[in-house]
């Protein structure tokens, strides 16, 4: 009960120090499950004119055999959003993670994801997702592997 | 001399950055009309889509922007949203003043381009939004260059 209270009490104070712009906030979110990836984003974004997404969560977990291990499952934070365009029609998003850690390989996985809403009154976005994989191999860059398929996010 | 002095340094900047220089070029984007002297760069890396050493002057020429809006850097004007991949390259920066001494004033600079076949540079449009001292709506031609 405590910890539920100081939860809420955090949350509450961390809307109160944002700016007057970005009290008007709304939920976008994306899902992908087929073969090749199971992915649950959220994100929160502004209605205001200020843009771009933020308190991203979800969990990418990519299912290719050459993505490095400590890439195949992640808990997506914002440094992960590398790339965003927002705006009318348009949702595009990129999301990459590499390693990082001491004695690990140069690795990575990036995701693009690109989709339209049909008209301004539908806030359903449907496109098309490129999965980028890096394997832990020398020369990568050349071995990168891309899959592809569907995407579809909601906004509201 | 100094030419060798300069490719040295670059190429001692880019080997202490983590990131494979290979995958690193130059980017930069201007706009100068009636409206507006505006110059973006950076450096980009394609591998993980980060802009370094972003460097933005923003002049709005067109009456109406709030006075401590008219000159900008990229402290005051940050970019906000960015998408540079395949033939696209889209900015977004946006300012926004609210305090003790300005009830509201904003600033939105939105560039989007697509790369010309002819030129190879990325061309095509900004809209300038200011809520100042008037409502200011404007838009212009916009050029960027990547190298």
């Amino acid at each position: 009960m405590t910890s539920k209270f100081n939860a809420a009490l955090i949350a509450a104070a961390a809307i109160f120090c944002l700016p007057a712009s970005a009290f008007a906030t709304g939920n976008l979110g994306c899902t992908i499950e087929d073969k090749n990836l199971d992915l649950d984003f959220e994100a929160i974004y502004s209605y205001s004119d200020i843009g771009g997404l933020f308190q991203l969560r979800g969990t990418l977990d990519a299912k290719s055999p050459k993505v490095y291990k400590s890439l195949r499952k992640f808990e997506i934070k914002d440094d992960d959003l590398r790339q965003q365009w927002f705006r009318g029609e348009d949702l595009k998003l990129m999301l990459y993670r590499e390693t990082v850690a001491d004695g690990e390989p140069h690795a990575s996985v990036k995701l693009i994801i690109e989709a339209k809403r049909p008209s301004e009154d539908d806030m359903g976005y449907d496109g098309t997702y490129a999965l980028t994989i890096e394997p832990a191999v020398t020369g990568s860059e050349s071995q990168s592997v891309t899959v592809k398929g569907k995407v579809s996010c909601g906004a509201g | 001399m100094k030419r060798t002095c300069t490719a040295l340094l670059g190429g001692a900047a880019l080997l202490a950055s983590s990131l494979p220089a290979s995958a690193t070029g130059g980017l930069d984007c201007g706009i100068k009309d009636a409206n507006l002297n505006f110059s973006f760069s950076a450096l980009f890396n394609r591998g993980s889509s980060q802009f370094l050493d972003a460097s933005t002057s923003f002049e709005a020429l067109v009456p109406g922007v709030h006075p401590r809006q008219v000159k900008m850097d990229g402290e005051t004007l940050p970019l906000t949203q960015k998408w540079y991949e395949g033939d696209e390259l889209k900015l977004q920066f946006y300012s926004e003043l609210q305090n003790e001494e300005v009830d509201f004033a904003s600033v939105k600079l939105t560039i989007q381009t697509k790369i010309d076949d002819d030129s190879g540079d990325h061309v095509g449009t900004y809209a300038l939004v200011a809520h100042g001292e008037d409502l200011v709506e404007v838009t212009g031609e916009a050029r960027c260059i990547a190298g």
